[in-house]
């Protein structure tokens, strides 16, 4: 089974990946996952660094030994795999606007199969909820802003992105693009200047931009009896009409 | 324990709550906010302090130094930067004594002001010319697609003032010849015009039209003013600072958004449906002249680029203008800065707010004069505002309100916001 590499975001020192498969069906999404930590206590346990060294957003990836894995709502992309062998090609630019224009919200229904419950600044589902945890809206640049502060005592700064969402208004989301994070690292020393290339990288992208939505693993915090929350992040920030790693 | 500290510890515990993070450990002044909250915490922890303190998160984050350490740290940014919650607004006003008279302490960082008795000029008179037709709420709602009753009970806006075919250059024109007639001035005695508008009927050279209506000495400069919703309040502004030069200014607002905004479904439709269309005009004299003149006794403006965001106008798909507002932190945003701004008018001018003869209140919506009127603990027959029967007026709403209410003897508070941020608030005297 073949793998577009699609989303790439940060969690702690790994990576959580998510991909599009091509198939009669159409344009079907996944998110691989290690089978080394199948009996791990948390599924998301991620891909290392050195594992994906060189690698490339929209390159194709054969998913070795996948088996779908037991429904955890909203999180239903889930597919244990044994390894991830890389294909050494890219998808085409219309491969891409494919994936992205399938990977839409649906009309008429809420984009994640359950209406989001939201806080004044973010959104979020219950664990259990849903039918889905990863999708594409096209959004106008204008619409786009970033921020960032730090928690003092952390290594690197939280960065989030307002963006206003149909029906759900403003919403301040953390960023959680690697590619896009990274290129504000590697050319801006400091918090204004890295705000200010991740908003110029996103002028770049032209007038409409294609946000990867996605929805958190569960994160309980304090009061056990309470459901779990996936909190509404931002994991990808593609031109739409033009996407490019 | 320092309140502003107790305040921000109060609300970290009902952040941590609400989003069932609650371990029942009780945070102290030197917690850090790594320990208490992840990132989408503290940002909904910003949220609700920025709201309470009529602010955004981003010119607190601003004040910290985009860096958080302990509560305790952040108390201290934000006094330094005069933020607090309007609840304790008051506490720190009694306790630290007066704020400079340069800043009012929920507001931002460029605030302006004159209060010199030598500068006192004369609103000679005033004058509003409103359009024959009204859009009763029904007709609203079934354009917006929304149920019977809905515009009245989220906005309070019963109807509004729509200008259809009337020509609403010609309408600012009638409102200054009636105030010029009010004030017993000629035409020829203007010395400056000043045209204020949000949504102008004339995209460009709208003074210059109205200098020619007007019949205006040639001589006679005629400028544009933005500002959007304190616009008049800028006029007055220019007006004060060059009526000792000018002696006779004549200030226009016209607004006419519904040459500009569309009623549809949808958040800009209901955006749109909140503004009417309004001409008013207004005499500053260097001199008492006219019969109703009330002197200007004090001003000020401010502006906050930062919760520009609050107010949008954008390029719909369609092409049109869109409006876009952030409703519930614009409101909050709107009534903070000019329930400060009352107060700051009172109190750098000895005025106790109760002994106000009115507050003359742009509306944003029809809601906001009432509550505005619960802040300051004033009646609401106190508060003087059109926008329930005309809609939100934009730069014409003062005036309209003004000429419109029925007054009381005594000072008068005027109090206005609109986008940029911007705010302004003056204070007229008895006539």
């Amino acid at each position: 089974m073949d793998m577009i590499l699609l989303d790439w975001t940060r969690m702690g020192r790994n990576y959580c990946l998510a991909g599009a498969v091509l198939d009669h069906s159409g344009v079907r999404i996944v998110r691989p996952l290690s089978a080394r930590h199948r009996n791990a206590p948390v599924r998301n346990v991620g891909w290392s660094a050195w594992q994906l060294d060189g690698r490339s957003r929209w390159e194709i990836f054969e998913l070795l030994g996948p088996e779908p894995a037991a429904a955890e709502p909203p999180h239903l992309e889930d597919l244990w795999v044994r390894a991830l062998r890389p294909c050494r090609r890219l998808a085409t630019v219309e491969q891409r606007r494919q994936v992205l224009a399938a990977t839409g919200r649906r009309d008429g229904e809420p984009a994640f199969g359950a209406p989001l419950h939201t806080t004044r600044a973010g959104a979020f589902l219950h664990a259990g909820e849903g039918t889905r945890s990863l999708i594409t809206l096209v959004l106008s640049r204008a619409s786009i802003a970033f921020a960032a502060s730090t928690r003092s005592g952390m290594t690197e700064p939280d960065y989030r992105a307002a963006l206003t969402l149909p029906q759900l208004g403003e919403r301040h989301l953390p960023v959680k693009d690697h590619h896009l994070l990274q290129m504000a690292e590697q050319q801006g020393s400091n918090r204004e200047e890295r705000i200010a290339r991740l908003n110029a990288r996103l002028r770049d992208m032209g007038e409409s931009i294609a946000v990867r939505l996605g929805l958190s693993r569960p994160f309980q915090w304090g009061d056990a009896e309470k459901p779990a929350v996936c909190w509404l992040m931002a994991d990808g920030f593609f031109s739409a009409s033009d996407p490019q790693p | 324990m320092d309140e502003l500290v107790a305040h921000l510890l109060d609300r970290l515990v009902q952040v941590r709550r609400a989003l069932g993070w609650d371990s029942g450990d009780v945070p102290r002044p030197d917690t850090s906010f790594r320990d208490a909250l992840d990132s989408m915490g503290l940002v909904e922890f910003l949220f609700v302090v920025a709201e309470e303190c009529g602010t955004t998160p981003a010119v607190i984050e601003a004040a910290a130094g985009h860096r958080f350490g302990t509560v305790a740290e952040l108390a201290m940014a934000m006094r330094a930067a005069s933020i607090y919650p309007l609840r304790v607004c008051s506490a720190v006003a009694k306790t630290d004594g007066p704020h400079d008279g340069n800043s009012s302490p929920a507001t931002a960082p460029t605030t302006f002001s004159i209060a010199n008795d030598a500068d006192v000029v004369w609103l000679a008179a005033t004058a509003a010319h409103l359009p024959r037709e009204r859009q009763p709420a029904s007709v609203l709602n079934r354009a917006l697609d929304r149920p019977a009753g809905w515009l009245e009970e989220h906005a309070n806006i019963q109807e509004r003032c729509v200008w259809l075919d009337e020509d609403p250059v010609e309408a600012a024109a009638a409102s200054g010849r009636a105030c010029l007639a009010r004030a017993r001035m000629k035409p020829k005695e203007v010395r400056l015009l000043l045209v204020t508008s949000e949504a102008p009927p004339l995209l460009a050279g709208l003074a210059s039209a109205l200098h020619t209506r007007l019949e205006l000495h040639p001589n006679t400069v005629a400028f544009e003013i933005g500002g959007a919703c304190t616009g008049y309040l800028r006029a007055l502004w220019l007006a004060r600072e060059l009526a000792p030069k000018m002696e006779a200014a004549l200030m226009i607002a016209v607004e006419a958004p519904s040459r500009y905004l569309s009623l549809q479904p949808g958040p800009a439709g209901e955006a749109a449906a909140l503004f009417g269309d309004a001409a008013a005009a207004t005499l500053v004299h260097r001199s008492q002249v006219g019969a109703g003149a009330v002197p200007l006794l004090d001003l000020l403006l401010g502006s906050d680029g930062d919760a520009g965001r609050l107010i949008r106008l954008e390029r719909a798909p369609s092409g049109s203008v869109a409006l876009r507002l952030e409703g519930r932190a614009l409101a909050s945003r709107a009534l903070t800065c000019m329930t400060e701004t009352v107060r700051e008018l009172s109190r750098r001018n000895g005025i106790a707010v109760p002994n106000l003869a009115g507050i003359v209140a742009h509306g944003g919506n029809g809601r906001l004069p009432k509550l505005l009127a619960r802040q300051l603990k004033l009646h609401e027959d106190s508060v003087w505002s059109s926008t329930p029967t005309t809609g939100n007026l934009g730069s014409a709403s003062l005036p309209v309100a003004w000429s419109t209410a029925g007054r009381r003897p005594g000072p008068v508070a005027w109090t206005a916001v609109g986008a940029g941020l911007t705010w302004a608030g003056a204070l007229t005297g008895s006539k």
